[in-house]
């Protein structure tokens, strides 16, 4: 493959695009940095000429290692980053086109102060613009990184914590365009284009038609990050969760809704987890006996252990970036931070008498919790939020100066609520036993916290991937999924295995290899290489 | 006749740093000329505790008379001190104008004084002109942050006092061999805002507003590594580092170094932007003769207010700078 | 120890004024909150009561809708609030604005401590609390970074200057405005919420105050603003093409034709 403006050969330049914010290490080739569909097909064109394997990147904030090239092209989308145009439907739904490049953060604060550039605009989205006004329409998932990408997100189906409330990235798709394998494209409207029981024919933009045959299982019907199959299925979710390995996304359509005009946030502290567990079921409207019902349905809920607070703690004195944060309350246990919106702020004073009564009945205290009522204050619990996985990276980081082979060790297992207590006493007994240095965190409300393992040397980091293989059998056995959110990209492959088996892994590289016969897109991305052994290598 | 003064006429108070008085004084001495010339009316400058020498210094930039006040020596001006002899001599001579620097002791001072003679203050005015038909001061300001400028008017009250931070306008041309005409005013005040106990050592002293070079780092500046070559950068061009409000928040950069609405006002001939978004409370604090910025992101507003605009990443960006030379 | 804390409404964001096509300032929509500086002075009020007991008390000046932000302050920890709110303040500017606060502050007895934040993120002009200082005559001290040690009689500071950090005493009854290093504003409990939208919240009229309507509002402002435009850009954007080294290059060329390197 020859140098030219559209792809270059690979240098030190360019050393920040082999890993992602896993520090899973990458190599390749080459990189482009296409600027539209037309730069992005040309690239991809010019790979499956020459049998070059490419991996398409976001903004590079996976936690799974997804975007980390395994040789070839690395295919950054971050030029691709414009707001397109917008339609409104039949039931004033807004829908609004963008660029897979687009951050999440760029678009929300698009919406919220209505900035948006109109150049290349066509009429009908111009009208629609002028219809809305700033902070009246969002886009709900919130996969706590506001600097993800929306073509990432879409390739990972990112949950994040507002999901429990309105599901992840998959429900607010309602088309894509795909660039597939031999650069030919692909049009998808959600309800428009659908398998036939399992029969696919997928019609390209250029008159042609692709048909294949789904494999004859479903996925997992709770959250899950991984391929989606069904039978009837929309073709748009083929490639929504497939982490780039059966087309490369080149714009979506996004549904967006009404913003909720209030939003409060509470961080309560509880005096040990059992008490965190019983508040969680409370405000999810399965209290347990004695404990008061609670009126509303939270958006988010959030889970913080001993170790996840008491690292931040540790943090703060090292890190001045932490100094902001909030004072932890005397004697905390485990905390849990849940959202709250509503469009009449008069109805809060009743909300949190509800939510005072819960917390004295579940061991916690309306004294020992922090509310956040407007953007400014939520943009402090948030940040405490955030604070938790930014610790987890500086720490790695960290560690990695020991030894290389560490990455971020991070789960993202999900079960439903029957099986929820018992995944999370595994995961105590589990890493108590372990000597290791671990934490729990994350979104409770949905039934997947992170576990994290912060290994120190290569004897723990092979440890943690033991451990974690061990959970993804437990899972399975659950009926869970082994990645909620993050995709299994690279690191948690082998749990994706597990999760599948070896034969329904195999029954979904035959549907790969029909949209992709030479295996150019994603290698190494959620089939391990027993899987793919056999004429993939380009 | 007042000592061979006219009521009237436009006042600069001659504010004392550590290190003598204060460049912003010379400053404003410019303005008060092209303001008094429209007037037809003379230049004072009021020095409250000062020598000779430094009396001389003031007619250089342009002041036809300096009122040189003597009070006790002071190890740190007191507000409630200044505000009682500014008082007395403005009611002794009925000043039309009154400018103040819009430094810390400026900020805090001029308000005091404004409501001591019960009279309107502009504060970090941006353009001063004389009204061709009412004389009155134009007094003109941003407001909401920069989005918009307001001009003001003190109609019924005197003096018209306003405050202008340092760098906003140019330094005049000194003119020597002026004559030299020193009142001296002796004040004994009562009033006292504080006891001065000591000056505490600072870790970093740096006066970002006093810098004719600014290279200034926001949060696409990526990593330590680029921020020391943006250091290095910086000390090449015999300038200094400044940050927009995201890295001093982090604790990246210190508080003494932000530039911005919530930090300091800055007018240095160059304000290299590395990285910063130019959000408008940050360009609020930004008066620069020339802006260069460098972003990634086409679409940032720090765009729409440079005159030279690169696309680019600031660690690429300055590694070629550096090497050129 | 008696302690009063003046605060400020003010929009949660001066971005969102202006509407991008037609250049006018929109109002609505934007949320309204407690003027960020003022946040800690609360706070340091509420420590220093917590440190030497008393009371805290906090005064804004405002539409009737600022009530709000008195309640946010109850619900961290004051102890009540008073809202001056009068069609006849309307228009203040900051000379009014400080008196019709004196008058209120004379009106509810002297306290030994007067907390500011350093300025309000709207106006930007940091002159309400020096003037607030005058008009009660007693002593002020700005850019507050620390307060060391505080009693009924006095109280040592440590002060920003543009010359650096310097310690003062203050003698009581003072005003302070302090600057954000001071401290961590905390956030307010489910409990303190709760007891802020409780509260009752005096409010006091021109009537209440007994001041002459012509030292208040408009009527009382010395300033008036005449006009308001849209800043004018300079000069056009240039923008330098090219490799990261052509653009070193020709960023270079251009400094040094301007003459400014």
């Amino acid at each position: 493959m020859h140098n030219s403006d559209l792809i270059r050969k690979m240098s030190t330049e360019y050393a920040d695009y082999l890993f992602d914010e896993s520090r899973t290490m990458g190599s390749a080739d080459f990189i482009a940095f296409p600027a539209n569909e037309a730069e992005l097909a040309e690239v991809i064109r010019r790979c499956a000429e020459d049998g070059i394997p490419l991996t398409a990147q976001g903004a590079l904030t996976g936690l799974a290692g997804g975007a980390s090239p395994e040789r070839g092209l690395v295919l950054n989308l971050q030029r691709m980053n414009r707001i397109l145009g917008m339609r409104k439907d039949a039931d004033g739904t807004v829908y609004v086109r963008v660029q897979p490049g687009l951050r999440l953060a760029q678009l929300r604060r698009a919406l919220a102060v209505k900035d948006f550039d109109v150049r290349g605009w066509d009429g009908q989205s111009v009208e629609v613009l002028k219809e809305i006004s700033p902070g009246q329409l969002f886009f709900p998932p919130d996969p706590t990184e506001p600097t993800a990408s929306l073509g990432g997100m879409a390739s990972c189906n990112a949950c994040g914590a507002r999901s429990v409330q309105y599901g992840c990235t998959r429900a607010h798709i309602h088309a894509l365009r795909v660039v597939l394998a031999d650069g030919r494209i692909a049009s998808l409207e959600r309800g428009v284009q659908r398998a036939e029981g399992r029969k696919i024919r997928l019609p390209l933009t250029d008159g042609s038609i692709l048909e294949a045959e789904l494999p004859p299982f479903e996925t997992p019907d709770i959250k899950d990050a991984g391929f989606f199959i069904r039978q009837d299925m929309d073709l748009v979710d083929l490639f929504i969760g497939s982490q780039g390995t059966m087309g490369i996304i080149s714009e979506l359509e996004l549904k967006l809704m009404l913003a909720p005009k209030h939003l409060w946030g509470v961080t309560a502290f509880f005096p040990d987890d059992e008490c965190a567990l019983s508040y969680v079921r409370a405000v999810k409207g399965r209290p347990d006996p004695g404990v008061p019902r609670f009126p509303r349905p939270a958006a988010s809920i959030e889970f913080f252990d001993k170790n996840a607070l008491d690292m931040v703690q540790r943090q703060k004195a090292v890190t001045p970036a932490f100094r902001q944060l909030q004072e932890l309350p005397e004697d905390y246990c485990s905390a849990v931070y849940v959202e709250l919106n509503d469009d009449d702020p008069a109805g809060m004073p009743e909300v949190l008498e509800a939510l005072s009564a819960v917390l004295r009945a579940t061991g916690g205290d309306p004294d020992r919790t922090w509310v956040a009522r407007d953007a400014l204050e939520l943009e402090q619990l948030l940040f405490f939020r955030h604070s938790v996985p930014e610790t987890i990276d500086l720490i790695v980081e960290e560690n990695r100066k020991n030894e290389p082979c560490i990455t971020i060790l991070s789960t993202d297992m999900a079960v439903d609520d029957g099986h929820f207590d018992e995944l999370f006493h595994i995961y105590k007994r589990d890493l108590e036993a372990s000597g290791l240095h671990w934490i729990i965190f994350g979104h409770i409300g949905e039934n997947h916290v992170h576990p994290n393992i912060l290994a120190r040397n290569r004897q723990e980091y092979e440890q943690g991937h033991r451990i974690f293989e061990k959970w993804a059998e437990d899972v399975h056995r659950m009926g869970g999924s082994i990645s909620a959110e993050h995709g299994a990209g690279k690191i948690k492959r082998r749990l994706a295995l597990t999760m599948y088996g070896p034969e329904r892994m195999r029954q979904l590289r035959t549907l790969k290899r029909t949209f992709d016969p030479q295996g150019i897109l994603g290698p190494g991305n959620i089939f391990p290489p027993e899987i793919t052994e056999g004429g993939e290598q380009a | 006749m007042l000592n061979g003064l006219e009521p009237g006429g436009v006042w600069v108070y001659a504010e004392q740093g550590t290190d003598g008085i204060r460049p912003v004084v010379c400053e404003l001495l410019g303005q008060a000329v092209r303001l008094a010339g429209e007037l037809e009316q003379t230049v004072t400058a009021v020095l409250v505790g000062g020598t000779e020498e430094q009396a001389a210094s003031l007619a250089t930039c342009g002041a036809d008379r300096i009122l040189l006040a003597e009070v006790p020596d002071e190890a740190l001006p007191d507000e409630r001190t200044h505000t009682e002899v500014l008082e007395r001599l403005a009611e002794k001579y009925q000043p039309a104008i009154l400018l103040l620097g819009a430094t810390a002791f400026g900020r805090s001072l001029a308000p005091r004084l404004a409501a001591r003679l019960g009279t309107g203050l502009t504060a970090d005015c941006t353009g001063l002109e004389i009204d061709p038909e009412t004389g009155l001061l134009r007094q003109t300001r941003p407001a909401f942050g920069g989005n918009l400028m307001a001009t003001i008017v003190c109609p019924e009250r005197t003096p018209q006092m306003a405050t202008v931070r340092p760098k906003v306008f140019p330094m005049p041309v000194p003119s020597l061999n002026r004559e030299v005409r020193v009142i001296r005013e002796r004040i004994d005040a009562t009033e006292h805002c504080f006891e001065f106990l000591e000056r505490l050592p600072s870790a970093d002293e740096t006066d970002i507003g006093a810098a004719d070079v600014l290279v200034s780092i926001g949060q696409g500046i990526g990593g330590a590594e680029n921020i020391a070559l943006a250091e290095k950068l910086a000390r090449r061009l015999g300038g200094t580092l400044s940050s927009s409000r995201p890295l001093v928040d982090s604790g990246v950069m210190p508080y003494v170094r932000q530039v911005g609405q919530t930090g300091k006002t800055v007018a240095p001939k160059l304000y290299l932007a590395l990285g910063i978004s130019g959000a408008i409370q940050h360009m609020a604090g930004v008066a620069a003769k020339t802006i260069v910025a460098v972003n990634t992101d086409p679409d940032a507003p720090i765009f729409g207010y440079a005159h030279y605009a690169i696309r680019c990443d600031c660690g690429s960006f300055l590694r070629a700078l550096l090497e050129k030379d | 120890m008696k302690i009063h804390v003046c605060v400020k409404q003010v929009p949660a964001s001066n971005e969102t004024l202006l509407d991008p096509v037609t250049h006018t300032i929109i109002r609505e929509g934007t949320q309204s909150i407690l003027n960020p500086f003022d946040a800690y002075a609360v706070e340091e009020a509420v420590r220093i009561k917590a440190r030497c007991g008393g009371t805290v008390t906090a005064f804004t000046m405002g539409i009737p809708a600022a009530e709000g932000i008195l309640r946010r302050v109850i619900a961290v920890g004051a102890d009540d609030a008073v809202l001056l709110t009068d069609r006849a303040f309307a228009g203040s500017d900051t000379l009014a604005t400080a008196r019709t606060l004196a008058a209120a502050i004379r009106k509810k007895g002297m306290p030994d401590l007067i907390l500011c934040g350093k300025m309000a993120t709207d106006g930007d002009t940091a002159q309400v609390g020096p003037m607030l200082a005058e008009c009660l005559s007693i002593p002020h001290i700005s850019d507050v970074a620390e307060i060391e040690s505080v009693n009924e009689e006095k109280c040592t500071v440590r002060k920003m200057t543009d010359d650096g950090y310097v310690r003062l005493e203050v003698r009581l009854p003072a005003l302070l405005t302090v600057l954000k290093e001071i401290n961590i504003p905390r956030l307010p409990s489910v409990s303190g919420v709760l007891r802020g939208e409780k509260a009752g919240v005096g409010r006091m009229t021109r009537e209440d105050l007994g001041i002459d309507p012509e030292t208040t509002g408009l009527k009382g402002s010395a300033t008036r603003v005449v006009s308001t435009e849209r800043p004018v850009p300079a000069r056009e954007t240039v923008w330098i093409e090219g490799t990261p080294e052509a653009q070193a290059g020709q960023l270079k060329a251009l400094l040094r034709e301007e003459k400014i390197c």
